[in-house]
């Protein structure tokens, strides 16, 4: 027989199949639980310690957040990314602020009216802390000048000359009629006015000659008269032609007039206000501007002065937000406030917006409307600013899932940044859904740091689903969520506590409640070497714990505090847990914790309602019987099991396939099962029960049903680490427990999580007792070994496994079933599955 | 007292089918509030408008002098009853804005004729000029003949610009001078404007009196004001019109500047306002 290699790591020479090999003991009692030593700590209370500033464990990310906001190159905009709670919050805030104080004030940006497209508002920038005042000036001239320049035109200097206009215009028209008039009296003809314009009539006395009277007379009369008219009539046109003209001229000199008595006016004002800025150049700009507009349109300072006086009837008292007067405000929409001389230098610091609610129009900025007459109105004045203008010259800090949920937002957000401005347009004209006319502010330039924060699946996503993004981010803070469990780190950690619980306001902890709060972190994550960094539940504990001591009067907080706040947390989100327990100690649920069966086995799985997380048996069996090879996932089948799952059990296939009879073709067919699992199920933790579930089927060995196993294992028999296994040992220990614990019970899983054990100090507790026993297997050898209470079994040099020992039974069945099969393929000469007996 | 003099003063606004002079209405409203009278709107279909569109050659030529358009009868009726519409619905609005008693009346024949049929002895009469075909000169020569059975007249000539400057009564000395003046201060008063007073006096002496009446009738007015004119003329009055820019003029009809058209009518130009000519109690 040739040699077949033995998968399974060890040397099978060596091995030689030993039947006597020494069985596996469970795990020590220290193993099960790291405690913090309270005792190495040199306080007594947190007061004692100096609290950390920033976090600690993070020197990755926070060099990351460091280089990218120092770097001003484009495109180097960070994504904070790791859990909640991680305090990457505070921690950016802290070092984004700290840039930003030493760096130079941004500028200022205010919008001005565009006098000569008003739909078209012109962005001006501003040096840092001018805005404000410029606002104001410009506030004070039109003040002035709405009591200046009606002074002005009510001068007697103005007046003579308008009235000498004035007169010129009248004299004009009656001189013109004058002459008319006089010459068709010489014809007695008279010049009507009626209310369709002039008439010529012939007079008599002093009177229109009546109808009747005029068609007596003699024909030849009639027609000297008509004709007279007639020509009269010509002339009369021409001196009404010539009135419009006599009026466009009268405008003109009355034009040319009030220009120059309102530029006496603005003149002095505005170089008043020009002085004042005479260094910024946009300003200067846009003053000639201003003065130009003012003097042409002086006249709006007059009609709010005649509607004052208003005769015998005054208007309502004019509105100082007067419309008119609008066009010559300064919409501020980045104002720094007055700037603090440091050392000689003006200085305030770049600004960090924390935009907590990045919808489009906080984003972007907004141009609002006002109701006038039933119609939607806007103006420059009603230009507001978002988040990236507040922020511009500084840094921006986002909460990514937010701004990706906003409508519009992150599509605007990426098209701000890639352009360099900022272009106000709104919501509506985006979506093309509105199409009224609105403004068109000046884009302006866009120099911003963006932090987005977010989970890492965010980041992962936007990395490989939006090509923008890299180009956009480049710079990514990656917090981590735990720290290792060092005595350096321990010591930073306390300090951490110790600043949490200062910050907060809480009691100062104990040394003892130190270790307590450490060994919850570690367990936390997970993990008895490492401490969870996840400030956010850390600062819960600590507060929870602080309401528990405050309960029972203490000064400060004690370790038992600490332990009543994680079970008061715990039996809060518990109901679920013990609904679950109370169906299987009923056995509605069924697990059996005692005694033996062949083919069934516990196993183990986590429940998460939220942020609460439990464990809880589930009984998996397996069937097999003779066919073409197949282990069928009933959970696979129904679409129950996910591929991690399916996962699973392919490679335990394989091992099947690949560890035993490797000379007969695999006839196998064996179907695995969830019992009484009615929900998706995902994850290959159970691989290694579902394995020892079918070497039990296959071999005909029943599985003590005291144990609960879980592990993932992967082809060559090699049990490997899996998650959540505080929980997975803990729900299987409470219905152990609840039904009574005999000694025999207890837990396999792999000897690589066994640096994860944080238990309960309970479970603890019966271990110590001998009451429960935890097995950290390396093999599945060793798994079924402490299962059946049989060896397992290795290849002999004969290539055979010893007589007795499961990997021999299981290789026995599966020649059976091979050699059934080829009595039932020459039978048929096929490969159709013989209706063999299920074997077990 | 006689029963005539029981009524309620009025001012009259008469209007002839042509223009609809706002300035007018508005001076109308002005005065009415001031005197404390009703306002009395009269449109009168002019004679010489209906004479005119029946003749068959009659032509009417637009304002801009547009091309001449064929004038009938029908055309003419219809113009004039949507002006007196208009005219009608305008004064209604002053009326109500000032809270005045309002009556509104139609007659056909010449406007002149009609507002002295209407007019009584206490009544104000308020004119518009313009500045084509019916001037201030003729509106001073129809004035005269409507305030033969009136209180006084207003002739509105073509002011272009509202005008915000004080009241300005013009004292002669005579025995009209103290109604003169306190018409003006009720003026003065509706329209929360200073008064001065034009004085024209041969000597200091009689200036003097005449000052010293008008500080007597007008002592509840704070601001009151005296300019004298050395000499009487119609220039030297012309300027000082111009000068004081007044929002309205009280004057006596029988005045010595008001005595011939011609001069009336340069004076009133040269005011620039609304000038209120009383006739004399006496003369009633």
């Amino acid at each position: 027989m040739a040699r077949i290699p033995w998968p399974f790591g060890k040397d099978s020479e060596e091995s030689s199949g030993n039947m006597e090999k020494e069985m596996l003991n469970p795990l020590k009692v220290h193993e099960l639980r790291r405690r913090s030593d309270p005792q190495r700590f040199a306080f007594r209370t947190t007061d004692e310690l100096q609290p950390i500033e920033g976090l600690i464990g993070q020197e990755r990310a926070l060099e990351a957040v460091q280089f990218g906001t120092r770097i001003s190159s484009p495109g180097y905009n960070l994504f904070a990314l790791g859990s909640s709670g991680s305090g990457r919050h505070t921690a950016i805030r802290k070092l984004v602020e700290e840039t930003a104080a030493s760096a130079p004030a941004p500028d200022d940006w205010v919008y001005v009216n565009n006098f000569a497209d008003s739909h078209k508002p012109k962005a001006l920038r501003l040096p840092p802390g001018i805005a404000l005042h410029f606002r104001d000036a410009m506030q004070e001239l039109i003040e002035d000048l709405r009591t200046a320049i009606p002074a002005t035109f009510e001068s007697d200097e103005y007046r003579n000359q308008r009235r000498a206009i004035d007169q010129s215009l009248e004299d004009g028209h009656e001189s013109a009629f004058d002459d008319l008039r006089t010459r068709a009296e010489a014809e007695h003809i008279g010049i009507l006015r009626t209310p369709m314009g002039y008439a010529l009539a012939p007079m008599q006395d002093g009177n229109v000659i009546k109808p009747d009277i005029f068609n007596e007379l003699p024909l030849e009369q009639r027609q000297i008269i008509e004709s007279k008219i007639a020509e009269l009539q010509k002339e009369l046109e021409e001196v009404l032609r010539r009135l419009p003209l006599i009026q466009k001229e009268h405008r003109a000199k009355l034009r040319a007039l009030n220009t120059e008595v309102a530029k006496l006016t603005v003149d002095v004002s505005i170089a008043e206000i020009s002085a004042k800025f005479s260094d910024v150049d946009t300003i200067q700009t846009y003053l000639a501007e201003a003065k130009t507009d003012l003097i042409t349109n002086a006249g709006i300072f007059l009609e709010s002065e005649q509607a004052e006086d208003g005769g015998a009837f005054p208007a309502a008292a004019l509105n100082p937000l007067d419309p008119k007067f609008r066009r010559y405000s300064v919409n501020v929409i980045v104002g720094s406030p007055e700037l603090a001389e440091d050392a000689g230098r003006r200085r305030l610091g770049a600004p960090v917006v924390f935009e907590e609610l990045p919808t489009y129009a906080n984003l972007l900025g907004r141009i609002e409307h006002i109701s006038q007459l039933g119609a939607l109105v806007t103006d420059f004045t009603l230009i507001k600013p978002g988040a990236l203008h507040r922020a511009n010259g500084g840094f921006l800090i986002l909460d990514a899932a937010r701004v990706l949920t906003e409508p519009l937002s992150w599509e605007a957000l990426k098209r701000s940044l890639r352009g360099g401005y900022i272009k106000i347009t709104s919501a509506g004209e985006q979506l093309s859904l509105v199409s009224t006319i609105s403004l068109e502010p000046d884009p302006i330039p866009l120099t911003v740091k963006v932090v987005l924060i977010g989970e890492r699946m965010l980041y992962y996503l936007l990395v490989s689903q939006d090509p923008d993004f890299r180009d956009l981010f480049k710079v990514e803070a990656d917090f981590d969520e735990v720290v290792e469990r060092t005595d350096d780190n321990t010591d930073l950690y306390a300090r951490l506590i110790a600043n949490i619980a200062k910050r907060e306001g809480l009691k100062p902890l104990s040394r003892e409640a130190v270790g307590a709060v450490m060994d919850e972190s570690a367990r936390l994550a997970d993990d008895a070497e490492r401490l969870s960094l996840r400030i956010g539940k850390l600062a819960d504990l600590l507060r929870e714990a602080h309401f528990w001591a405050g309960d029972a009067g203490h000064q400060v907080i004690e370790a038992e505090n600490v332990a009543q706040a994680v079970r008061k947390k715990t039996y809060r989100a518990d109901r679920i847990r013990e609904k679950s327990l109370e169906s299987i100690n009923r056995d509605i649920v069924l697990i059996d914790s005692t005694g033996e069966a062949v083919g069934q086995i516990n196993g183990l799985s986590v429940i998460s309602f939220g942020d609460f997380s439990f464990g809880r048996p589930t009984r998996i069996t397996a069937r097999v019987r003779m066919g073409t090879g197949k282990v069928v996932d009933i959970e696979r089948e129904v679409e129950l099991g996910g591929p991690l799952h399916s996962k699973g059990v392919l490679i335990l296939s394989s091992l099947l396939a690949t560890r035993y009879a490797l000379g007969e073709p695999m006839s196998l067919w064996a179907s695995l099962v969830f019992e009484q699992s009615y929900g998706g199920i995902d994850g290959d933790s159970a691989s290694s029960a579902e394995l020892y579930a079918l070497l039990s089927a296959l071999a005909d060995v029943p599985i003590k049903q005291s144990f609960a196993v879980t592990g993932s294992v992967n082809q060559f028999g090699e049990v490997q680490a899996i998650g959540g296994i505080n929980e997975k040992i803990e729900g299987f220990f409470d219905v152990c427990r609840l039904r009574g614990l005999t000694g025999d019970q207890g837990i396999l899983m792999p000897a690589s999580n066994a640096k994860h054990l944080m238990l309960r100090e309970d479970i603890v507790e019966a271990a110590r007792n001998e009451q429960f026993k935890i097995y950290a297997v390396e093999t599945i050898d060793q798994g079924i070994e402490v299962l059946t209470a049989m060896p397992a079994g290795e290849r002999g040099p004969d290539g055979e496994f010893p007589p007795d020992s499961i990997n021999a039974k299981v290789e026995a069945k599966l020649r059976a079933f091979a050699r059934a099969r080829r009595a039932y393929g020459g039978r048929d000469g096929d490969d159709r599955e013989a209706e063999a007996p299920e074997s077990s | 007292m006689p029963a005539e003099e029981n009524r309620k003063r009025r001012v009259l606004v008469g209007m002839g089918g042509c223009d609809i002079p706002d300035r007018m209405m508005r001076v109308a409203g002005e005065l009415a509030a001031a005197m404390n009278a009703e306002l009395y709107g009269l449109f009168v279909e002019e004679e010489y408008l209906l004479d005119l569109s029946g003749l068959p050659f009659a032509k009417t030529v637009g304002t801009s002098g547009q091309a001449p358009r064929a004038l009938t009868e029908q055309l003419m009726t219809d113009a004039l009853r949507s002006q007196a519409n208009l005219f009608r619905r305008s004064l209604s609005d002053i009326a109500q804005k000032a809270n005045l008693n309002l009556t509104f009346a139609r007659a056909r024949g010449r406007a002149a004729r009609e507002l002295l049929a209407v007019a009584r002895k206490q009544d104000f009469v308020v004119l518009q000029a313009t500045s084509t075909v019916f001037t201030v000169r003729d509106m001073m020569r129809a004035g005269r003949t409507v305030a033969a059975e009136a209180r006084g007249i207003v002739i509105c000539g073509q002011h272009r610009q509202a005008a915000s400057g004080p009241v300005v009564a013009i004292d002669d000395g005579d025995e009209t001078g103290r109604q003169t003046l306190r018409f003006a201060e009720r003026i003065a008063t509706t329209l929360d404007a200073p008064i001065s007073l034009l004085v024209i006096a041969g000597s200091d002496d009689k200036a003097s009196q005449i000052e010293a009446r008008a500080v007597e009738t007008l002592k509840n007015v704070k601001q009151l004001k005296f300019h004298r004119l050395a000499s009487w003329g119609a220039d030297e009055l012309e300027v000082a019109l111009q000068d004081l820019h007044p929002s309205f003029v009280v004057a006596d009809l029988e005045g010595e500047p008001f005595t011939d058209d011609e001069t009336a009518s340069a004076v009133i130009r040269a005011a620039g306002a609304p000038v209120l000519l009383i006739r004399p109690e006496k003369s009633i």
